[in-house]
C-alpha cells in the first residue's frame, strides 16, 4: 500500500518534532527570565541555535532532492523530516523570540521564516486536498479537450445568431462578449469567483460580467423574434451559451486548483533564500552589538 | 489601391508554405462575409467587421464596424493607425502589415491558428503551469531578495558602524544604518541612545563596557558598600564578594522594553530569604540583616534606627524591631502628642486652636519625609518666650543660653539707665533704688535682674516646659545646660517611604500620635500596619509589592549617624564667674538649692 511522505517510518518525523516542540515549551514555561523573556537568556540563545540549525537542515532538502545518487537516507524520509521539524521550528522559533515583536531586521527574519513556513503548509494541504477535487471536477475530460470544447461552442453559438439576426447586431454582441480583451491575470485564474464563472477560464473580469448579460439579451431577442423558425435558433443559441457557461465554470475551476497547487512553490523557495540573508544577518548583529 | 496578401501555413514538416494572392480594390474591409477583401474564416467576427482606409502610403486607418473591436498587438482597439508590422487578429485570423513590394500599395501576412496553437496568444490554458509567469524569474527573484536582503540587513549596518561618514549621511536620508539591528525597545532613559548605537557598543563583536555606564553613573552606590560601585564593584560587604564581578548589564538588560532596573522579588530573595545563604554571604560583615522574602509571608519586622547616648554621652546607633518595648527615643524633649491633639482644642495667644498633623508635620519638597519641626514655626505661637510680665513684647531668642541671659542682662541694663528699674515684673532682688550716675551700680542690678528671670525660665514655665534642663552650682558660679532635643530624623534608613504616595491615608491610620503621652514613644507602624494594604509581589487582593517598593539594590550598607541624626550635641554653659561671684553672694539660700525637674 501506498505509504504518504507524512507518515514515513511510522511517523518518525512526527514524533521527533512533537518531542522537540514539547521540550522547548516546558523549558520556556520552567524558564527564569530576566527581566522578560528574550533570545538573549541562555534559553534564548539555546533555542535561537536549535532553530538556526533546524533552518540550515531544511534547506539541505533543496541540495539532497537533487543527489540522485546519495545514500543518505531516502528522500521520502527527508520530505517526511523536512515537514515535521520544519513545523516545530515554528515552535523553537517563536519561543526564542521571546514574543518581543518591533519593526527591524529580526522581525524580518521570523516574518520571512513563518512565510515560508505557511507557504509550505498550503502546499502540503493543497497537495493532499487538489488532485482528488480536480478528477472530480474534469469528469475525465482534459484542459486542452476543455479548451476545444469551448471554441467549438463559441462557434457554435455564433454561427446561431448569424442566422437569427435581422441584423448583425446580436453577433457584435456576441463576438464581443466571447473575445477575450487581455489573458486571465493572477488573481482571475486565482479566484474563479461566481460572478465571472462563464468567463474566469479566459476572459478578465468585466467581459465575464457580461455574459449574463448576453444570455439576457438572447432571451429578450427571443420574446421579440418574428417568426418561429428565428426563436428556434435562438432558443438553441442560449442553449449553447448556458452548455458553454458551464464548461467555462469547469475549466476555470480546473485552472484554480492547479494554480493554488502552485502557489506554494512559487513562494515558499524565493522567501527560503530570502530568509538565509536575513537569518545571516540576525545571526552576524546579535553578535556584532553583542 | 493593390494589395499583397500572403497566407502563410505551417507544413507537416514544421516548414512555412506561403501563398500570394493580388487584389484591387478600392478600400480594404475585415469580416466574414465572402465580399471581404481580407477575409476571417471564424464566427467571432461579424460579416462586415472593419475597413482600412489608406492614411499615407505606409500608413493604413483602422475602423471597427464591430462593438466588438479588433485586436490590435494583443490589445481591443476600435479604431487605430496601423504601419509596418502591426498585428490585427480577428477570431482565429490574424493579419500582418508588412513592407509592400513594388507594385503593391500595401501588403498583409495572412496566418491562421488552429485551436490548440491559439493558447499561444495568452490564454495559457494549456500550460504547464497555470500561474501567470512573472517578467522576472524564480531564480532571479531569489537572488534579488537575498542581495536586497544581505545590503539592507548586513552591509548597510557594518557600514554605518566602520563609516562615520556614510552613517550620518544614512540618518540624513532616512536610510535605516544599523538602527535596523536594534533588537528591542530601549530603556525609557536611555531611549535617546538609540540614535547611535556606538554610544554604548563601541566595540564590534563585544559587550557594551561598564565604563559607558559609569559615565553617567559613577556615583551610583555599591550594594551595601560605603561607596561608589566603580570604586567598590557591586558587591563588597563583608567577605563576600561573588557580585563583585558582575557587571552593569548582567543585571540592567537593555533593548527589553521601558523597565530596565530588575523589578522581580526573586532577583533579591535569591539571596536573601535563605537563613544559610544570608550567613554564607554576610559572614564576618558587621549587620543585623535578617532573612526576608515576600512582603506578606516572609519579612521580618521592622527595625527603627535610633541615636542613643551612653553614660559617656558618646552617641551610637541603636536597631530595634518597632514592636519591642525598649524602643523609645532619646529625644530629651517633653512632648506629649496627646495634649497637642486634644480635640478640644487648646488655648493660644490666638484663642482655642484644635491642631491638626499637618500644622507642624510638613512635607518637605519632594513630599516624601517631614520637614524637621522648627521651634520658630511650629512652637512659638504658644510657647513664646517673654520673660518679663510687665514687657510681655519683649522675648528671649530660642538659642544658646549665654545669649539669651545676654540679651536679658542688657534690656534690664537699659530699664536702669532709663530710671525705669521700678517697671520690672519680677521682683528685684538687687537694691531697689539705683544710681544711674553709677555704672557699676546699674551693671550689677541689670546682671543680678537677668539672672533671677533666667533662673524662672530656664528652670520654669519656658525652657523646662519642653527641655531637660540641668543646673549646675559650682563654687563661683551657676550654669544651666539645656540639652538638645535630638530626633531622629530617619527611622527607617534602609527603605523609603513616599508620604506623597499615601495621602489617601489618614496620618493616625499609621501613626498613634492621639494616646502618646510621651516624647520617648516612638510612633511608627511596624510591618502589621502596612500588610493592611501592602501584600507580596504576586498579591491580588491587596496592593503587590516587591522588594524594590521600598528598598533599594544600590544602596549605601548602613548609613553613617551623621546622614540622619542632628548633630546637637554640645552641652551649652553659662559662665561668668566674675558676674556669679556677686550673684551668690546675693542670692537666697533657697533659690540656690532648686534642681532640674523642679519648676517653678
Amino acid at each position: 500500500m501506498h505509504e504518504s511522505f507524512l507518515s514515513h517510518a511510522n511517523y518518525r518525523y512526527l514524533r521527533w518534532g512533537l518531542l522537540l516542540s514539547l521540550a522547548a515549551i516546558v523549558a520556556y514555561v520552567l524558564h527564569r527570565a530576566d527581566p522578560v523573556p528574550n533570545g538573549g537568556s541562555w534559553l534564548g540563545y539555546t533555542l535561537g541555535a536549535v532553530s538556526a540549525l533546524l533552518v540550515v537542515f531544511l534547506l539541505y532538502l533543496g541540495i539532497r532532492k537533487r543527489r540522485y545518487r546519495s545514500a543518505l537516507g531516502s528522500l521520502k524520509g527527508w520530505v517526511s523530516a523536512h515537514v515535521w521539524l520544519g513545523l516545530s521550528l515554528l515552535v523553537t522559533a517563536t519561543l526564542h523570540t521571546g514574543f518581543q515583536f518591533a519593526w527591524n531586521l529580526h522581525m524580518l527574519a521570523y516574518s520571512l521564516m513563518v512565510a515560508v513556513i505557511l507557504s509550505g503548509i498550503w502546499g502540503l494541504v493543497m497537495y493532499a486536498r487538489n488532485p482528488a477535487l480536480m478528477t472530480d471536477n474534469r469528469q475525465a475530460e482534459t484542459r486542452a479537450t476543455m479548451w476545444q470544447q469551448l471554441q467549438d461552442l463559441d462557434a457554435e453559438v455564433l454561427q446561431l445568431a448569424d442566422d437569427a439576426g435581422q441584423d448583425a447586431q446580436l453577433h457584435h454582441e456576441l463576438a464581443e462578449a466571447l473575445t477575450p480583451k487581455r489573458p486571465a491575470g493572477f488573481w482571475t485564474r486565482f479566484s474563479n469567483r461566481r460572478w465571472s464563472a462563464t468567463a474566469a477560464a479566459d476572459y478578465d473580469a468585466d467581459r465575464a460580467a457580461n455574459s449574463y448579460r448576453i444570455e439576457q439579451a438572447v432571451a429578450a431577442q427571443i420574446a421579440a423574434a418574428g417568426d418561429s423558425q428565428q426563436v428556434e435558433l435562438l432558443r438553441q443559441a442560449l442553449a449553447v451559451l448556458a452548455r458553454r457557461r458551464a464548461v467555462s465554470q469547469q475549466l476555470g475551476r480546473d485552472l484554480q486548483l492547479q494554480a493554488q497547487m502552485e502557489l506554494w512553490l512559487l513562494l515558499h523557495v524565493p522567501l527560503s533564500i530570502g530568509l538565509i540573508a536575513a537569518l545571516i544577518s540576525h545571526i552576524v548583529s546579535v553578535f556584532f552589538y553583542w | 489601391m493593390r494589395l499583397l496578401i500572403t497566407s502563410v501555413k505551417t507544413s507537416i514538416k514544421g516548414g512555412e508554405i506561403r501563398k500570394d494572392r493580388s487584389v484591387d480594390c478600392a478600400e480594404i474591409t475585415l469580416g466574414r462575409g465572402t465580399d471581404q477583401i481580407l477575409q476571417v474564416n471564424d464566427f467571432r467576427a461579424a460579416l462586415a467587421h472593419a475597413r482600412l482606409i489608406a492614411v499615407s502610403d505606409t500608413e493604413l486607418g483602422l475602423q471597427s464596424l464591430s462593438p466588438a473591436g479588433v485586436l490590435l498587438n494583443g490589445k481591443r482597439v476600435q479604431s487605430a493607425t496601423l504601419s509596418t508590422g502591426d498585428r490585427l487578429q480577428l477570431g482565429r485570423q490574424q493579419f500582418t502589415v508588412v513592407a509592400a513590394p513594388d507594385g503593391y500599395d500595401y501588403a498583409f501576412e495572412h496566418r491562421e491558428f488552429d485551436p490548440q496553437a491559439e493558447t499561444a496568444t495568452g490564454h495559457g490554458v494549456t500550460d504547464k503551469r497555470v500561474i501567470p509567469s512573472l517578467k522576472i524569474g524564480r531564480r532571479s527573484l531569489s537572488w534579488l531578495a537575498f542581495l536586497l536582503i544581505l545590503t539592507f540587513g548586513l552591509g548597510l549596518p557594518l557600514l554605518s558602524f566602520y563609516q562615520p561618514e556614510a552613517r550620518d549621511a544614512m540618518q540624513a536620508n532616512a536610510v535605516p544604518g544599523d538602527r535596523f539591528w536594534l533588537s528591542g525597545e530601549l530603556s525609557a532613559a536611555h531611549r535617546h541612545f538609540g540614535q547611535d548605537c556606538k554610544i554604548c557598543h563601541q566595540q564590534a563583536f563585544a559587550p557594551a563596557p561598564d565604563s559607558v555606564c559609569l559615565e553617567c553613573h559613577e556615583n551610583t552606590a555599591a550594594h551595601a558598600g560605603a561607596g561608589p560601585v566603580h570604586t567598590e564593584g557591586v558587591h563588597t560587604e563583608g567577605a563576600h564578594t561573588a557580585l563583585a564581578a558582575q557587571q552593569c548589564e548582567n543585571c540592567h538588560r537593555e533593548h527589553n522594553g521601558r523597565q530596565l532596573v530588575p523589578a522581580r522579588q526573586r532577583f533579591c530573595t535569591d539571596c536573601h530569604r535563605d537563613h544559610s545563604t544570608m550567613e554564607e554571604l554576610l559572614a564576618g560583615a558587621d549587620t543585623d540583616l535578617q532573612p526576608a522574602g515576600d512582603f506578606l509571608t516572609e519579612h521580618p519586622q521592622f527595625k527603627a534606627s535610633l541615636m542613643q547616648r551612653n553614660t559617656r554621652g558618646e552617641v551610637s546607633v541603636v536597631r530595634l524591631d518597632v514592636d519591642d518595648p525598649a524602643l523609645l527615643e532619646q529625644s530629651f524633649l517633653k512632648f506629649p502628642h496627646d495634649v497637642h491633639l486634644d480635640p478640644e482644642g487648646l488655648e493660644s495667644v490666638h484663642g482655642t486652636e484644635v491642631l491638626q498633623c499637618a500644622d507642624c508635620h510638613q512635607p518637605d519638597a519632594a513630599g516624601q519625609y517631614m520637614q524637621p519641626i522648627r521651634f520658630d514655626t511650629h512652637c512659638v505661637d504658644c510657647h513664646q518666650l517673654n520673660f518679663d510680665p510687665s514687657h510681655p513684647d519683649r522675648v528671649v531668642p530660642h538659642g544658646r543660653p549665654a545669649e539669651v541671659v545676654d540679651v536679658m542682662t542688657e534690656f534690664y541694663a537699659e530699664l536702669a539707665l532709663r530710671g525705669a528699674s521700678r517697671e520690672v515684673g519680677i521682683a528685684s532682688l538687687g537694691p531697689t533704688e539705683i544710681d544711674t550716675g553709677d555704672p557699676g551700680q546699674v551693671l550689677l542690678w541689670a546682671r543680678t535682674q537677668a539672672l533671677r528671670t533666667a533662673e524662672a525660665l530656664f528652670e520654669g514655665r519656658a525652657c523646662g516646659d519642653c527641655h531637660q534642663v540641668t543646673r549646675t552650682d559650682a563654687e563661683n558660679r551657676v550654669s544651666w545646660a539645656v540639652e538638645p532635643a535630638r530626633v531622629a530624623g530617619i527611622w527607617f534608613p534602609k527603605s523609603r517611604f513616599d508620604h506623597a504616595s499615601h495621602q489617601s491615608v489618614n496620618c493616625g491610620d499609621c501613626h498613634a500620635a492621639d494616646v502618646s503621652d510621651d516624647s520617648a514613644d516612638v510612633l511608627l507602624p511596624g510591618i502589621e500596619t502596612c500588610r493592611d494594604c501592602h501584600g507580596g509581589e504576586r498579591a491580588e487582593a491587596k496592593v503587590a509589592s516587591s522588594c524594590i517598593s521600598c528598598h533599594r539594590f544600590h544602596n549605601p550598607a548602613t548609613p553613617p549617624p551623621a546622614g540622619v541624626m542632628p548633630q546637637r550635641a554640645t552641652l551649652y554653659l553659662w559662665d561668668k564667674p566674675d558676674i556669679e561671684r556677686t550673684i551668690q553672694q546675693q542670692q537666697p539660700a533657697e533659690t540656690r538649692r532648686r534642681r532640674p525637674g523642679q519648676r517653678g
